[in-house]
């Protein structure tokens, strides 16, 4: 009995509700039972304990625990994420992420679509040449490409741009604000593109591999299938049978990966943002573990996480439309 | 199927374009296109910085900015901030000597003077005690004779009410809430506006609130906040609510609107010049603070560029994408060795500034949480780490030569201060202890061993003489499960009880086991600490993370490392200092006066404090370099405090854009990190026209070898593929006609 569209939509929208409510819990346990009085951070020396305490008070942190995480649950829900413990002292969370997050979108973003439509064609050229030279060598590379820790291909590029290119921007996600205000909007677009070229190169090389990878897989299994040689066999031709019969069910697995890469690539950009000082979530993430930041912290965990889970939801219900047998 | 998907290859190479194909195609064409424009425009634009009329220094530097705010913001790029945009009373030269900043002159006055000046001491708001003038001695107050032409960015005049204000909110009630400027601030009392343009600052010892003379007066490092902007605020306001927005100092530079934007954003700072700090009035007569000193400086536009990785830091300087920045001494020692390296780059190596040092800590404070180690205060113990730490060791290997041997806490970079042991005889006695059935409690008796050595020798590395102090201090070998450890005897037991440090039945047989607290993101501080546990071990000391048989440091975050260290709830642990160019500011820390405070140590000793109050009321400079010597003489000698080495800072700077750099070892205060109040290197750059910027020929030949080879590439692949698509189309129209 095939199943309705709304109750498939519906069941995973409360799943993926229960799962948000259980990760901020944790996301708000975690932090607490890390060892370390974060307020000791905020004044490292000279402080002396009444001082401590009056930020501690200031910042809610001499509550019960109870009441932090009520706080903690209400603030969330309801556009109150608190403030920074260390960033440029008590700014309000959501003054700080939108900069940082519109960078690592802007990043990952393209790094993805370009991982996923560079794998994809690549993927399915090394398949539809299966044992030939040309998959021979590009399925080595890929596996290559998919081994090698991304920061390496970071340096790689750091090193060759300087020789190759001197005046290419190696670090920041733009000109510094004195130069870029001065630009007109093609400049400006051009000054982004370049700074973000070498932090998407390195991002998408590992991903892309993986993508080929799967595709490559997939594709070579559908191949294999009857109605690729009934296909054949009425008469079609060999590129057409390729893109509109082999590729749709070959590229089944790939969105699920693709959910899942979301993830993987929110994670990967923390090396690539620290070594560009591409300053997106991923270094936001890796500046407020150090500073114990936990409100911040805990904001950006709580984005990464719902980006996940939303890739994965949005991936279902894609599913449920490409695969027949979910519905089943 | 492996033939049929060859086969199908074979046979239908070059399908129908579809939309996707057309995608496929537009997109790499759009690559492309992108790749050739940002590439070309790369070249064209890579000495844009240098071709703009405006005169712009960019510093690449590492740790972004905290906070704006100078109450606040900790990181040593924020002080430079500090120091960019706030005014100090005075400001150290290129050789570390004050030179008059916001205040002209400056000299201490008497209680006669004072109201011969016209001070009322009979306002019993301001003298609640010590109401006669004859009760101020020479030196308890501080005259300062202002500039009558600064002006805060804002174009506000700068007067003595700012200066009244800004140390008036630090000072009584709110001296624990403004923490950062404590070692001046313990001492004053309160601040007279004498006019418009003179203020006289009254100095108290903070507990007695006696009149205290203080040497310090012309060392004044506090940055003047702007009181006009504050009005109606509470006055913990700076300390606790300012985000350190607008920041209007009277300081060289400040920032733009984008401020707030750019610290939050962390990747970039750029500092624009005061437009107060020297201007022209409707009559044509200039003004402002660079007026008043006559200080040309050329750089009109200031970025501080923020890297979190150092090789692109360092490459950044050697493209000229930045002009100077701090780089790491690997880099440096690679670099230094690199013939290719271009003749624009400049290297220096230098001190700090801000007298920079290192130190291996044994806790003192004889309170600390009962679960501690007491044996960590037997001064033979103390000892015999310090004479079981390999300062040369350190320098050569963990800082790879960089560093100089450290001994107090004040560095060889300012001269006029800095203390280094000589030929004097010291000796260290070994005291013995009985028990004293008269008073039923054991007591020190006679020395039981001593040993005598030059005072530059007394507390080198000598792990043979380590081990005779803890031998005669009772301290017993042992082995206990794989553990080679030294455990307190019966006469190590009875001298800790004789001591005051615990009751000898519990100490008996009690091992010198202790943590070491280390900051797990300090590379060095790791490095050192690895080293030690092994040569500690050398002395039966075991450095354990888990207080047992882990023979290792104890690796913490930032946070736990503060809990730990301030809360005096460790044994030993590895810390850094620095501060200003007077011995005011180090001397502080080591006092009880700034326990649970300032002084991490935990040292709490009533000679100490009595020599650095010699230091701080001694005005005559001869007779206070004495006091200062002394008291580096005992941070020397205590062996609970152990300065391993000063290190050396080390620095690039690309000269293509910037030339009068100076020599910053021999002028260590003219470095990018010399940030009390206004960084004399700006006086000294001067700014090189130029127009071309040279672009390696090789560079361009390979780069347009890339973008022929990825165009003919794409070429050939598309001619080719058509050319196999219409040899199919042939051969199938031949095989149909064939067949037909």
């Amino acid at each position: 009995m095939a199943r309705s569209m709304r109750g498939y939509f519906l069941r995973k929208l409360v799943y993926l509700f229960i799962t948000i409510l259980l990760i901020m819990t944790f996301n708000f346990l975690l932090f607490r039972i890390m060892p370390g009085d974060p307020i000791r951070l905020l004044f490292p020396r000279g402080a002396s304990e009444e001082t401590l305490q009056e930020w501690r008070h200031l910042l809610g942190l001499d509550l019960p625990l109870f009441d932090q995480y009520i706080d903690y649950m209400v603030g969330m829900f309801t556009g109150d994420w608190g403030v920074s413990f260390k960033f440029s002292q008590r700014t309000p969370i959501l003054e700080i992420i939108p900069p940082f997050l519109l960078k690592t979108i802007f990043l990952s973003g393209v790094g993805t679509v370009l991982a996923i439509v560079l794998g994809v064609i690549y993927g399915r050229e090394c398949a539809w040449r299966k044992g030939k030279l040309f998959d021979r060598i590009g399925s080595t590379i890929a596996v290559v490409f998919y081994s090698v820790p991304t920061f390496l291909f970071a340096l790689f590029y750091i090193m060759l741009f300087v020789f190759i290119a001197p005046g290419w921007p190696l670090s920041g996600a733009t000109s510094p604000d004195l130069y870029f205000s001065q630009m007109n909007i093609i400049e400006q677009i051009i000054d982004v593109a370049q700074h973000a070229f070498l932090p998407i190169m390195s991002l998408i090389i590992e991903s892309l591999a993986g993508f080929a990878l799967i595709v490559r897989s997939s594709l070579i299994d559908v191949l294999t299938e009857d109605y690729i040689l009934t296909a054949e066999a009425k008469g079609l031709e060999g590129r057409d049978i390729l893109k509109k019969h082999a590729m749709p069910n070959a590229l089944l697995p790939v969105v699920a990966v693709i959910a899942l890469n979301v993830g993987w690539i929110m994670g990967g950009t923390v090396m690539i943002e620290y070594i560009f000082t591409y300053k997106g979530i991923g270094y936001l993430s890796w500046e407020a573990v150090l500073g114990y930041d936990f409100p911040l912290l805990q904001a950006v965990f709580f984005l990464e996480i719902i980006a996940v889970l939303v890739a994965n939801f949005i991936a279902d219900i894609m599913n449920f439309y490409l695969d027949p047998r979910v519905k089943i | 199927m492996d033939d049929s998907i060859e086969n199908m290859s074979a046979k239908h190479i070059g399908g129908t374009h579809d939309l996707w194909e057309l995608f496929e195609r537009g997109f790499a064409l759009a690559v492309l296109v992108i790749m050739l424009v940002a590439l070309a425009q790369s070249a064209v634009t890579s000495g844009a910085a240098q071709t703009t009329k405006e005169r712009i220094l960019t510093f690449a530097m590492g740790e972004p900015i905290d906070s704006p705010n100078p109450f606040v913001g900790i990181t040593d790029n924020a002080y430079i901030f500090f120091g960019l945009v706030y005014d100090y009373l005075m400001t150290p030269d290129e050789n570390m000597v004050n030179q008059p900043n916001l205040a002209l002159e400056w000299y201490p006055m008497d209680g006669s003077m004072a109201a011969a000046g016209g001070t009322d001491f009979s306002n019993a708001a301001d003298f609640p005690t010590h109401g006669n003038a004859s009760d101020w001695p020479l030196g308890s107050i501080w005259e300062y004779n202002l500039t009558d032409d600064a002006y805060w960015n804002d174009g506000v005049p700068f007067t003595a009410d700012d200066v009244e204000w800004t140390i008036e909110i630090q000072i009584g009630a709110n001296f624990m809430t403004y923490w950062a400027y404590q070692p001046y601030t313990r001492w004053i009392d309160h601040v007279e506006k004498v006019n418009d343009y003179k203020v006289r600052i009254f100095f108290t010892d903070y507990d007695t609130k006696a009149p205290t003379p203080v040497a310090f007066g012309g060392n004044i490092f506090i940055p003047m906040m702007p009181k006009h902007a504050f009005e109606g605020k509470p006055s913990s306001y700076l300390a606790q609510e300012w985000t350190g927005y607008p920041a209007i100092g009277t300081g060289l530079f400040q920032g733009t609107a984008n401020l707030r934007n750019e610290i939050v954003a962390k990747e970039s700072v750029t500092m624009i010049r005061n437009r107060y700090y020297n201007w022209t009035d409707e009559n044509g007569v200039a003004h402002g603070l660079g007026v008043v000193h006559k200080r040309d400086v050329q750089v009109d536009k200031l970025i501080m560029k923020f890297f979190s990785e150092e090789s692109t830091l360092a490459l950044s300087i050697r493209t000229g994408a930045a002009d100077v920045g701090e780089i790491l001494p690997g880099t440096y020692m690679s670099w230094k060795a690199d013939a290719s390296l271009p003749s624009n780059i400049i290297l220096q190596t230098t001190l700090s500034p801000t007298q920079y040092s290192k130190e291996v800590v044994i806790n003192a404070y004889e309170d600390a949480p009962g679960t501690l180690n007491a044996l960590r205060l037997d001064p033979a113990v103390q000892r015999a780490c310090a004479l079981a730490t390999n300062k040369q060791y350190i320098k050569d290997v963990v800082y790879k030569g960089l560093a100089e041997i450290g001994y107090g806490l004040i560095t060889p970079v300012t001269p006029q201060w800095y203390w280094e042991p000589d030929d004097t005889p010291s000796t260290f006695n070994v005291y013995g202890a009985g028990y004293n059935s008269t008073s039923q409690k054991y007591e020190l008796t006679g020395v039981v061993y001593s040993y005598t050595k030059p005072m530059k020798e007394v507390m080198s590395y000598d792990i043979a003489e380590a081990n005779r102090i803890l031998n005669a201090a009772g301290y017993v070998w042992a082995n206990e499960s794989g553990m080679i450890v030294r455990k307190a005897g019966p006469l190590a037991a009875a001298r800790m009880e004789a001591m005051g440090f615990g009751n000898a039945s519990a100490l008996l047989n009690k091992k010198l086991i202790f943590e070491q607290v280390v900051e797990q993101e300090v590379f060095e501080d790791r490095q050192v600490g690895d080293f030690l546990v092994g040569e500690w071990e050398k002395i039966g000391v075991w450095i354990s993370s888990d207080g047992g048989p882990t023979h290792a440091i104890s690796l913490v975050n930032s946070a736990t490392w503060n809990q730990l260290v301030y809360s005096y709830t460790y044994n030993t642990m590895q810390t850094y200092w620095s501060g200003d160019i007077d011995p005011n500011y180090l001397g502080y820390v080591p006092t009880s006066y700034a326990l649970f405070g300032w002084n991490e140590f935990g040292t709490e000793r009533a000679d100490y404090d009595a020599l650095y109050l010699k230091t701080v009321t001694t005005l005559d400079p001869t007779e206070r370099k004495q006091w200062v010597d002394e008291c580096q003489k005992w941070i020397y000698l205590s062996g609970s405090l152990i300065v391993t080495v000063y290190p050396i800072i080390c620095f690039a700077m690309n000269n293509q854009t910037w030339e009068g750099w100076g020599n910053w070892s021999q002028h260590p205060g003219m470095t990018e990190d010399a940030f009390w109040s206004e960084n004399p290197l700006f006086w000294h750059l001067k700014y090189k026209e130029k127009t071309e910027v040279p672009i390696d020929p090789v560079a361009i030949l390979l780069a347009s070898i890339v973008i022929v080879v990825i165009i003919v590439a794409v070429v050939a692949t598309v001619m080719l593929r058509k050319k196999k698509k219409q040899q199919m189309l042939e051969e199938e129209e031949e095989t149909e006609e064939t067949e037909e």
